[in-house]
């Protein structure tokens, strides 16, 4: 037997036993303290989830409340839906912003020199033809009309007539701020029997006829025979406004 | 020279230190059964080099035969479901003491031998050899 072989040998193996100790005994100290790491970790990721969940059951609660408020006001918001259409259909009516067809009237007013030539009123309607409009379509809103125009201008709320003379120094009507030319056609909407009454109680064609312009009063009773008066489709009060920002 | 295993074991476990390699906790227990082969290698290589009997060849081979075989059943027994792994803790622990006792035993009787051969070459009047 070779001693130095063996020890050699012996020495080899102790060597590789040492190693393989010290590896298992590292690896044992190492897992011993990874479970309690592992633990806390653990521990603290339950917290954290535990927390989270909470907050997050909130939220759902929250939402669940919310759904069902949303759920509840279902059917009413349908119906408020329609009952504000309706409110905003009734607006537009009422502002005259949609067309309006019935019984009324139509008055044409129409220079006419075959009437007789009258010193004192001769071409005052020409100068005065804003007012004279104004004054007829206020009695016709004063009795009984419901909408009016004049050639197509709805009249409204903000409407304006207005005779403008322009700086080549010719006078036209503006409606609306539309310029307007004979024949002035009147068209309202409403009460025809009182619309007819005060035209004759203030002697309108007479009246206008003085001043040679012949206006011709049309009554329209219903059935076929109907007049139509269109919505205003001008800028409306707040068209050109802006949102303030900033403040 | 009987310091030279011990300093292959101190090396061997400075190296396993210092090199920090580990393993997986699921194969910690295979090592384990290894170290425990090994350890019943080196103490029968002691105890067969006490009766006089020492093969380095059976020793190398064996020390990795064992280490590997007992890691081997060990991992088919965990496969298998069988604890074979407490069996073999149980036959190398068996072994390991059994070769301890068996070293203890030749030291206690080489010590006694050497004591009584030293009683025997003392002079009977007392005075020193």
């Amino acid at each position: 037997m070779n001693r130095k072989s063996v020890l050699w040998g012996l020495t080899g193996v102790m060597g590789i036993l040492g190693f393989m100790f010290s590896v298992q005994v590292s690896s044992r100290l190492r897992t011993q303290f990874t479970p309690l790491s592992t633990y806390l970790d653990l521990r603290t990721q339950v917290q954290e989830q535990l927390q989270e969940n909470q907050l997050l059951m909130n939220e759902v609660s929250k939402d669940r409340a919310q759904l069902a408020m949303y759920q509840a006001a279902k059917g009413h918001g349908g119906q408020l839906m329609a009952a504000l259409q309706q409110d905003a259909r009734t607006v537009a009516t009422q502002a005259g912003l949609t067309p309006v067809t019935g019984v009324g009237l139509s008055i044409t007013i129409q220079y006419n020199p075959n009437l007789p030539y009258i010193q004192q009123y001769a071409g005052l309607f020409e100068t005065t033809a804003d007012q004279q409009l104004g004054l007829l379509v206020n009695d016709l809103f004063a009795n009984g009309a419901k909408a009016i125009s004049i050639n197509g201008q709805r009249l409204v709320t903000t409407s304006s007539i207005r005779l403008v003379t322009t700086l080549n120094n010719i006078t036209a009507l503006q409606v609306n701020t539309v310029p307007i030319t004979m024949p002035y056609v009147i068209t309202a909407v409403g009460d025809v029997n009182r619309m007819q009454a005060v035209l004759t109680i203030n002697e309108v064609v007479a009246q206008f006829a003085l001043m040679q312009e012949q206006c011709t009063v049309t009554s329209y009773t219903g059935g076929s025979r109907s007049v139509t008066v269109p919505g205003y489709n001008g800028p409306l009060p707040g068209t050109w406004a802006k949102e303030v920002q900033g403040q | 020279m009987i310091w030279l295993p011990v300093l292959g074991l101190v090396l061997g476990a400075a190296l396993g230190f210092i090199t920090n390699v580990t393993i997986p906790l699921a194969y910690s227990s295979y090592l384990s059964i290894a170290i425990l082969a090994a350890f019943d290698t080196v103490f029968g290589g002691v105890r067969a080099s006490l009766e006089r009997k020492f093969d380095s060849k059976v020793f190398v081979s064996g020390f990795f035969f064992n280490t590997a075989m007992a890691a081997l059943l060990a991992y088919i027994g965990a496969q298998l479901g069988v604890d074979l792994y407490l069996a073999a803790v149980v036959a190398f622990g068996v072994r390991v003491f059994n070769n301890i006792a068996v070293i203890r035993r030749i030291w206690l009787n080489r010590h006694n031998e050497r004591n009584l051969i030293r009683e025997e070459a003392a002079p009977k009047d007392g005075t020193p050899s």
